[in-house]
């Protein structure tokens, strides 16, 4: 057991020092520089640049860039170019702004598709299984903003509720129940919106796994033997074609930061994916690098847990990555 | 009665030694025909081809029929079916039969002109950065599968490492800091979205790679090279098909996002990602703007996704024989 903690964290280790090389290569490489961000200012004058390029060290040679980088980053000293904020702590504040809608988007996500998933592929070739086909491949080939654009206009008509921003400006001494009310309305619709692909993904996948499983002969024993049909359908099929979800479970975590930049971008969200995206367009380099690193650890964290879940849900499975039977 | 008689037609329900009945493509379209979703997918992108052939002819070129680069500032924000103002426009400016089919936009410019123009610029985002994703993925992933040891191990944790970052969160960020040009995007996507392939193509290598057709090549004493890409790629073709076709779709969509965040193909090159883009802000004055794009994009994308699904289950002779 601890071997393989070992050499599982060794690996991890090892890729993430290639993705920091990878990722601090592109950034630094591209051409421009974070100093010729407002090269109009006349007040900025050619001594700023150089004492703000000797300040965020970029006057040095790449790989002493590199290791003074990850340096501050790791000694938690790294300050973003654009407010001289401890980028970690700018990124933390940020990550529990994104955490309601992660968490409900999540839900919806499981709670939703596996239902789905089953019913369509126990009632095979039905109408709600070739309705929920078609309906899947259009929500997976919609773009989110088109989507998103429409229901903003449909919520704002029909309901008449607030949908922008993480909660209405300027009505923080409201009544308690005003506010809890007010943070729900407007988690609904990117939540909504940011489950929607992922439902109709998963869904798929969960019908694809639960066809394969009906499929096979100790399910047709069970029906022989006279077992009643939801017996054998959510007892003994279910459980084995839940089994590949399990590793999923732990790859979600990175979509944390993944699929966001849109959605929180349309609803002014002040998440991690809007974090990226204004870095992005302020050239903050230390940001966008640190929101990389920490993504990057959130999938290697991810793979961890989907393998040691695995390990935990199928004894065929061993911990040297071995079949045992 | 034996139990082969009961199975359906089909090329590999045959166990007697006997040559197939149908040819390989015969039995690909039987397959394919059956699935009507796939027939619909496949009969869209037909038409979107031929809207992309004609729309490259209607308005490229110096004198183009339909010019979308034609700015008519009495126009703006017309609605569609609309006539085009003849007092104040020169002939030569108007549009082809001075109606604006589809409206305008706010700078007076024909929306089909420019939805024409985006079609053929969509198509090259998707297939040129799926032909570069397509590419890397059969080397590395035939290097991977047929050499296997720590050739594989060192291709598959580069695949690892790709699949660390957040795909989109990384092709923004390349994208953003690079000087914005349609190439660029296109390199860009294609970049970051072989691992898939290479996985899938390793995947069929390790497979084929112990296959007597292999090993005869091998004691024919063919180069290396000439066995992976002459005679195995083509065995490994069906799974690089399905996801070379679901690659269009995500590159559109990705395309789409990049422009919606402002960092697209930039004008005056029309795409559907930056038409409704342009659109958003004027969705409550001129949505025609905003729907017509996305509708296209919606079509083009499902029509590549249903496609695909189609594709790898006709391709698939595991999946029928349920």
């Amino acid at each position: 057991m601890a071997s393989f903690f070992g050499r599982n964290l060794v690996e991890k280790l090892i890729t993430l020092f290639f993705i920091s090389i990878i990722s601090f290569g592109v950034v630094m490489l591209a051409p421009g520089d974070p100093s010729e961000v407002d090269p109009m200012n006349p007040k900025f004058t050619k001594e700023d640049v150089e004492r703000l390029r000797k300040a965020f060290d970029l006057d040095k040679p790449l790989y002493t860039q590199y290791y003074l980088f990850y340096k501050k980053l790791f000694t938690n000293t790294l300050k973003s170019y654009k407010d001289n904020q401890p980028v970690l702590k700018k990124i933390y504040e940020r990550f529990l702004n994104s955490l309601p809608l992660f968490i409900v988007g999540t839900l919806l996500t499981w709670s939703l598709a596996f239902p789905l998933g089953i019913h369509a592929a126990i009632h095979r070739q039905s109408f709600f299984d070739r309705s929920t086909t078609f309906f899947s491949y259009l929500f997976i080939s919609l773009p989110s903003f088109f989507l998103a654009y429409i229901m903003i206009i449909f919520m704002v008509k029909v309901f008449n509720v607030p949908v922008i921003g993480i909660q209405t400006f300027g009505r923080e001494s409201a009544g308690l129940w005003y506010l809890i009310n007010d943070r729900i309305w407007h988690v609904v619709l990117p939540s909504v919106l940011s489950a929607i692909a992922g439902i109709a993904i998963l869904s798929r996948y969960v019908r694809g796994q639960m066809l394969e499983v009906i499929e096979q002969d100790y399910v047709r024993t069970a029906q022989a033997k006279g077992l009643p049909k939801d017996i054998v359908y959510y007892k003994h099929a279910l459980r084995n074609a839940l089994l590949p979800f399990i590793t999923m479970f732990g790859l979600i975590i990175p979509g944390l930061i993944g699929g966001s930049v849109i959605i929180e971008s349309i609803f002014a969200w002040p998440g991690m994916g809007r974090l990226g995206y204004e870095a992005i367009l302020a050239r903050d380099y230390p940001v966008i690098l640190g929101l990389n690193f920490v993504a990057a650890c959130l999938v290697l964290l991810g793979t961890f847990v989907s393998d040691l879940l695995y390990m935990v849900a199928d004894p065929r499975i061993s911990i040297y990555g071995e079949r045992k039977d | 009665m034996t139990e082969k008689n009961i199975k359906p037609p089909g090329r590999y329900s045959d166990e007697s030694g006997l040559p197939p009945q149908m040819s390989r493509i015969q039995d690909f379209w039987h397959q394919l025909r059956e699935n009507t979703l796939a027939l619909w997918g496949l009969i869209l992108l037909i038409l979107f081809f031929i809207i992309a052939i004609a729309g490259t002819k209607l308005t490229l070129g110096k004198n183009p029929i339909m010019d979308p680069e034609q700015v008519r500032l009495v126009d703006t924000l017309k609605p569609p079916l609309s006539k085009a103002n003849r007092q104040v426009l020169a002939p030569e400016d108007r549009p082809l039969f001075g109606i604006y089919l589809l409206g305008t936009d706010k700078l007076g410019r024909d929306v089909l002109a420019r939805t024409l123009q985006g079609a053929h610029v969509s198509l090259l985002v998707g297939f040129i950065s799926v032909g570069i994703s397509v590419l890397i993925g059969i080397i590395l992933g035939a290097l991977a599968g047929y050499y296997g040891g720590y050739v594989d191990s060192v291709i598959m944790r580069a695949v690892d490492i790709m699949l660390c970052f957040p795909s989109f969160f990384l092709i923004l960020t390349i994208v953003a800091l690079l000087p914005a040009s349609i190439w660029n995007i296109m390199v860009v996507i294609g970049l970051t979205s072989w691992p898939g392939i290479a996985r899938f193509v390793r995947a069929e290598f390790l497979a084929l790679r112990k296959q007597d057709f292999v090993v005869a090549a091998e004691a024919l004493g063919l180069s290396k090279c000439k066995i992976m890409f002459e005679h195995m790629v083509p065995n490994a073709l069906a799974p690089i098909l399905v996801s070379a076709t679901i690659g269009v779709a995500s590159a559109i969509l990705t395309e789409s996002g990049l422009s919606f965040l402002g960092f697209g193909v930039p004008p005056p090159d029309a795409s559907w990602g930056n038409i409704l883009a342009d659109g958003k802000e004027f969705i409550f004055d001129a949505p025609w703007l905003f729907i017509v794009s996305g509708t296209a994009i919606l079509l083009t994308v499902l029509a590549f996704n249903l496609f695909g699904e189609g594709l790898r289950d006709a391709l698939n002779p595991k999946l029928r024989e349920q």
